[in-house]
């Protein structure tokens, strides 16, 4: 075979190839991001009672998660509150909404802890813990930002106190666990848009 | 005499503060589980002709009382401390959920719904200013 032909037929399989991959590469990749648009959001975490639980745990329920940690003086129980108060606005309907709070110190917030914690706002909302890193992989799958730093006081041991900024978004999770929108708790849209998700539920 | 003096003087303390720095609506958040942190929010008016400055706070409840401001930037909270807050004449500040507050930290016990909590206010022209702060639950 003629050198010439061999470097055409090389040069056609080379691009006929990159344009199957190319041509395969646009058919895949709408459904392939839709694909993952639908994917549960991927966490698995270690809930209030020492379960383990991912987004598929509360599957059937729409799922309001909020990132913060029970030593936050001001923002974290302002939030938790006007959660609680989400709960009872909704009536029955409150029945297929699941209120998680994951902490960002699992150090200190250990399940017992953030039970004892959250039962001061509605018996009903979660709270979930776990290790450093199924938290920071949590935060991740969220979108969530947070920062541990030292407060410059000392706790009541006598150790260093930390503190963290956060994220202050609460976020909706479908009934399928996919991850929908974030929101802040002051939203006037919130509670009528987790009545008209949760009627369609019905 | 000696009684009456102490009334005069104890009388004019009062009546000098309550004419300069008025604090009012303190309240803290009733303890939420076993978490040794809670927050405390009242109003402040400088009633007063000269600006003053309230420079710290404490209370016997906690082992440490600190200014702090929640602020927002881009989606996150974060928490300032705040060196002091100045009181022009006439303008009062409120410290309310989700600004400014007081930070109690390492409470000696529980804070319990309508508890009483004496909070001392320092102010750099006025003192010391005591209130009773009331300790308010979630429901």
């Amino acid at each position: 075979m003629p050198r010439w032909l061999l470097i055409a037929a090389g040069a056609l399989v080379l691009f006929g190839g990159l344009a199957v991959g190319i041509t395969l590469r646009q058919a895949t990749a709408p459904e392939a991001r839709a694909a993952a648009a639908k994917a549960a959001v991927p966490y698995k975490l270690l809930d209030h009672n020492g379960r383990t639980v991912t987004a598929a745990s509360y599957r059937g329920k729409l799922q309001l998660v909020f990132f913060g940690f029970t030593r936050c003086p001001d923002v974290c129980p302002t939030t938790m509150a006007k959660a609680a108060a989400l709960l009872k606005d909704l009536g029955p309907l409150a029945g297929k909404l699941q209120v998680l709070f994951v902490t960002v110190d699992p150090k200190r917030d250990t399940p017992a802890a953030l039970k004892d914690y959250l039962l001061a706002f509605d018996e009903r909302i979660v709270g979930l813990s776990g290790s450093e890193e199924q938290v920071a992989a949590a935060a991740k799958a969220f979108g969530v930002y947070f920062e541990e730093h030292l407060t410059g006081f000392e706790d009541g041991e006598g150790a260093p106190d930390y503190a963290f900024d956060h994220s202050n978004a609460v976020y909706l999770v479908d009934d399928a666990g996919v991850l929908l929108r974030a929101y802040v708790i002051d939203d006037v849209n919130l509670l009528g848009d987790l009545r008209d998700a949760l009627e369609r539920m019905k | 005499m000696k009684a009456l003096l102490l009334f005069l003087v104890l009388f004019s303390n009062a009546a000098f503060a309550a004419d300069t720095i008025v604090v009012s609506d303190a309240w803290l958040r009733a303890s939420l589980g076993k978490v040794p942190t809670t927050a405390a929010y009242f109003k402040v008016e400088n009633r007063g002709a000269a600006p003053d400055k309230l420079l710290s706070i404490s209370t016997t409840a906690a082992g440490m009382a600190h200014l702090h401001e929640s602020v927002e930037t881009n989606g996150v909270a974060q928490m300032r401390p705040v060196p002091s807050i100045e009181l022009k004449p006439g303008q009062s500040v409120v410290l309310a959920p989700g600004g400014l507050h007081v930070m109690v930290m390492n409470l000696k016990a529980p804070l319990i719904a309508g508890e009483k909590v004496p909070l001392v206010l320092r102010f750099e022209k006025a003192g010391e200013v005591k209130v009773e702060a009331e300790v308010r639950g979630l429901k």
